[in-house]
């Protein structure tokens, strides 16, 4: 059977800090490349070490999302969480 | 801050590392001057409203003539329109967020560092060579980074001077004997050329504002027939009358034959 709470970290190399501040962007209505461009804006406007939770309606989107956010150097980890999914990023230093 | 309808707008150029939110915000806040709306500066404009300049100043004096819409296209049914007011106006219709400034007349040494000066960058879009010195001496002389090209036929040249690089006069110290140059009326020019080159003008500015690096102390030269592309070293001229800071004014240069300084 599957857990409900299923994570896989993405980026493995810098653990994601559950203390740091955190903001939280809701993502569920939006298609792409305005899922992605969303949560890159807001990242820019964050501090460093903050955290970012993104939600999504659906997996392929999420992973999407954490390839391209990936590319740009966040940590970032899926969260599979009831009827969606989440996103934490990290923002490095 | 981006609002829903810019982020849109800009969606394609946002997720581009280079430029993301921060640099969108940077193009929406910078100031570019555009001296001559023809063959380089049609193309250029087009870009640098395309990308979201916030402000395009456009200088020209002449009127949109049928010989131009063969590689002016944003010209498109306004012959015998100034040419700086034509540009104003597809502007306008390709993206509201520009505010855009006229000159409708030919800028000369008396104006030209008060305009320069009110811009972050400034692209040649001219096509003579007194334009050409007197645009690079304001240039130096108020510090405003410039974007230079000069093309001919299917060949094209490009140099950016910008943080204290060696500038046009250390490439082309005075202007050749006038009659030596063919201008472009008597020899021609490719609407390509033109399109090529002010683009790539357009794209230097935009990478001024964003802070990438730029072709300064080089210059590019194509020859668009052979596809050949090179890119000449540049070496700044210690004893350059005007990037050596010699020149503080322009009261004493005479921009006409050979525009030497001496």
């Amino acid at each position: 059977m599957q857990k409900h709470a299923e994570s896989s970290n993405i980026e493995s190399n810098r653990p994601i800090s559950k203390t740091n501040k955190k903001s939280t962007l809701d993502l569920r209505d939006e298609q792409c490349p305005f899922t992605f461009i969303k949560t890159k804006l807001k990242l820019e406007q964050m501090d460093e070490n903050e955290l970012l939770e993104v939600i999504f309606s659906d997996e392929r989107v999420a992973k999407d999302v954490a390839k391209s956010i990936q590319s740009e150097e966040y940590s970032a980890e899926i969260v599979r969480g009831r009827g969606y999914w989440k996103l934490v990023i990290a923002k490095p230093d | 801050m981006l609002d829903e309808e810019k982020i849109k707008r800009y969606s394609r150029q946002i997720i581009i590392p280079e430029i993301g939110g921060r640099g969108q915000t940077k193009l929406l806040k910078s100031k570019v001057l555009v001296i001559g709306a023809g063959g380089l500066g049609s193309p250029a404009i087009q870009y640098l409203a395309g990308a979201g300049i916030g402000k395009i100043g456009i200088a020209d004096g002449d009127v949109v003539d049928v010989t131009n819409l063969q590689r002016q296209t944003i010209h498109a049914g306004n012959l015998g329109m100034n040419k700086a007011e034509s540009a104003k106006k597809f502007v306008e219709r390709l993206n509201p967020d520009v505010e855009v400034e006229v000159y409708n007349y030919n800028i000369t040494k008396e104006d030209i560092l008060d305009i320069v000066r009110k811009y972050d960058v400034v692209l040649d879009c001219t096509d003579s060579f007194p334009s050409r010195f007197l645009i690079n001496d304001a240039c130096v002389i108020e510090k405003v980074p410039l974007v230079h090209s000069a093309v001919l036929r299917f060949i094209g040249e490009l140099m950016t001077i910008a943080h204290g690089s060696a500038c046009y006069r250390c490439v082309f110290p005075s202007a050749p004997p006038p009659g030596s140059v063919p201008t472009c009326q008597e020899a021609g020019i490719a609407g390509v050329t033109t399109g090529l080159f002010g683009v790539l003008q357009a794209l230097e500015a935009i990478k001024l504002i964003l802070d990438l690096d730029v072709l300064t102390n080089k210059m590019l030269y194509a020859d668009l027939v052979t596809m050949s592309f090179d890119i000449i070293e540049i070496k700044k001229d210690d004893n350059c009358p005007v990037c050596s800071g010699k020149l503080r004014s322009l009261e004493g240069v005479t921009y006409a034959e050979t525009c030497r300084i001496e």
